[in-house]
């Protein structure tokens, strides 16, 4: 029973680790310089979601492991402005490829998929509160 | 000593019961915890296979009434074997095993996932009842008991 609680917080990790990403993608949705001083935009970062392996206790139920990846797929967004200082040649300025928009829907999900979490983890406790009440 | 005693009840089938339910509360949690994992389809325990089990283990129950309690019986050396071996013919190992994934009708997202919030949650309040009612029942049958043994209401 204690070890159903355990999946369940591997649930809510990964959404945290999720909002943490989306949180960092908002943050950085202009960011157009990197740490080092470089002229390069901020690349978004993405949250992979992957089963855990189910090992010996395969027949049971398995939790979630959630890895942080760089997302190359999606193209930065070129935008017209000759004034900003990072303006290439043709004076565009090169943003990075995050569309806000997205990143709040995303953050929905993992919010309400957090919350999914929390109410399982509640209606595990009740199981294993009328458990030990067994014993009292 | 007791196990005449605590056999002679419907303790044992209450026990699968409890048991049955804390396994598929475990993989209803992990169909929770994947809710958003590409791929994973929902798992489940072979609920129907287990209610067969449970109404022919009380069948048997009530086809064999003086299999419990007789004063010899009380009186014999118990065998406390007999019960458990009993059980795991007829409550499987299987039954508590989603390594067969049960499919379940749902539709199944781009993501290859067939998620559905609402059904989990569902089957997950219907589990938890069960079990709460299994675990009162046992309870009550536990006051009984102390009642006889401390020979006063």
């Amino acid at each position: 029973m204690l070890r159903t609680l355990e999946i369940s917080a591997s649930g809510l990790a990964a959404q945290r680790l999720r909002m943490d990403t989306i949180a960092g993608n908002i943050a950085h949705s202009h960011t157009t310089m990197d740490e080092t001083g470089k002229k390069s935009p901020f690349q978004r970062r993405m949250v992979v979601l992957q089963s855990q392996s189910p090992g010996e206790t395969g027949h049971r139920g398995v939790g979630v492991s959630a890895t942080v990846e760089t997302d190359t797929a999606t193209v930065p967004r070129k935008i017209h402005d000759p004034s900003h200082p990072h303006a290439d040649a043709d004076g565009y300025v090169t943003y990075p490829n995050i569309n806000v928009i997205t990143e709040f829907v995303n953050a929905l999900e993992a919010t309400r998929a957090y919350e999914a979490n929390v109410s399982t983890m509640q209606v595990t406790r009740s199981m294993i509160d009328s458990t030990f009440r067994l014993i009292g | 000593m007791l196990q005449p005693l605590l056999n002679s009840t419907t303790l044992p089938l209450l026990k699968q019961v409890a048991k049955f339910a804390e396994r598929r509360q475990d993989v209803l949690a992990g169909n929770i915890a994947n809710i958003d994992t590409p791929g994973y389809r929902m798992r489940d325990l072979p609920v129907g296979e287990f209610q067969d089990a449970l109404q022919s283990a009380i069948a048997a129950r009530r086809a064999t009434p003086s299999a419990g309690l007789t004063s010899e019986s009380l009186l014999l050396p118990a065998s406390p074997t007999s019960s458990t071996e009993l059980m795991q013919e007829l409550f499987p190992d299987s039954l508590f095993r989603a390594d067969s994934p049960r499919e379940q009708d749902h539709i199944t997202f781009q993501d290859a996932n067939n998620r559905s919030v609402e059904h989990q949650f569902l089957m997950m309040t219907k589990n938890s009842l069960m079990q709460q009612f299994a675990l009162e029942v046992m309870r009550g049958q536990f006051e009984q008991l102390q009642t006889v043994i401390s020979e006063r209401l």
